[in-house]
């Protein structure tokens, strides 16, 4: 958490709405993205990150700063989309928790290869949103929100191994579109 | 096999470049002023918070009430007037002896149940989120 962060979720546990104002407005877009890409509709995800924002606001008071703010605020947005889509929990768990040693993510080509890749890249956003929303949820906390896996596992509440399985299968499930884009 | 490592890795730094490029969307501008009209309308409006001591007060209370119905289910007649006629007898003494035991007895037994219920509501503390 950044020192002025921590100032600023310091004088909103006095009630200062000003403070509380620039936690939105750094961490808003997050969280209503969040939202939107796990359910779809932007009306309702606009609906959601207004009420994560107003709970967070009712229970900054008891932030004690274990976790970072920005965890604390998404398992508030998660916790919401759980009420909101009761299957996903259960879907979520249903992924196992497979002994996956090593996710490839973090990986580069050579960039005069990813040069060539625009196409392929605009096929794969949309395939993204074609994802489960258990896969897109896991893919936006993990690659926007750059959260660890550990993170995630705690904001999600599920264990380690079914965040790695998750975004395993949902790496899986690209590479088997862009086969097929190619062929 | 070195060539299918490599179409392997190049894939998956394809996969990984779409899934860090995926575009965030602009959140509504009218988020932001949604939020704040809420907040500002919980801060201006009486709060309703109940504290420990409200819970502690209502289970002391919820048990005194279920103490009464055990007492009035479990006595007969008879060992109600006899009960009476001790505290009568009791009070009437130069001594107080009873009475002083009775009353003791009660004090002790609401300070138990006060305490048992910190013990107890302390443990929970009734908000939406979790506490982290």
């Amino acid at each position: 958490m950044q020192p002025n962060e921590v100032e600023l979720i310091q004088q909103a546990k006095t009630g200062d709405t000003k403070a509380f104002v620039k936690l939105i407005v750094e961490h808003q877009s997050f969280a209503y993205n969040l939202a939107l890409r796990t359910l779809g509709d932007p009306h309702e995800a606009e609906d959601m990150a207004q009420e994560a924002f107003v709970r967070a606001w009712l229970a900054i008071s008891r932030f004690r700063g274990r976790a970072t703010f920005q965890t604390w605020l998404y398992r508030i947005v998660v916790n919401l989309c759980y009420n909101r889509l009761p299957n996903l929990r259960r879907e979520l768990a249903a992924e196992g928790d497979e002994k996956i040693a090593n996710v490839h993510d973090g990986l580069s080509a050579n960039p005069a290869t990813l040069v060539e890749i625009d196409e392929q890249r605009a096929f794969l956003h949309r395939q993204i949103e074609r994802l489960p929303e258990k896969y897109r949820l896991l893919i936006t906390l993990r690659y926007q929100g750059e959260l660890t896996y550990e993170e995630i596992a705690q904001v999600l509440d599920v264990p380690l191994g079914t965040v790695k399985t998750g975004i395993f299968r949902a790496r899986a499930r690209l590479r088997e579109a862009l086969r097929n884009f190619e062929e | 096999m070195n060539n299918q490592h490599d179409i392997n890795h190049i894939t998956d730094a394809i996969i990984d470049d779409a899934l860090k490029t995926y575009p965030l969307a602009n959140p509504p501008d009218t988020l932001l002023p949604a939020i704040m009209t809420r907040i500002e309308t919980l801060s201006s409006a009486p709060r309703f918070r109940l504290s420990w001591f409200d819970y502690a007060i209502s289970l002391f209370g919820a048990g005194m009430v279920g103490l009464v119905f055990l007492l009035w289910e479990q006595f007969s007649l008879p060992t109600f007037v006899w009960f009476q006629a001790q505290i009568l007898i009791g009070i009437q003494h130069p001594g107080l002896y009873f009475l002083w035991i009775a009353l003791s007895g009660g004090a002790a037994l609401t300070i138990m149940a006060v305490f048992v219920a910190l013990g107890i509501f302390s443990r929970f503390d009734f908000q939406p989120t979790a506490d982290w």
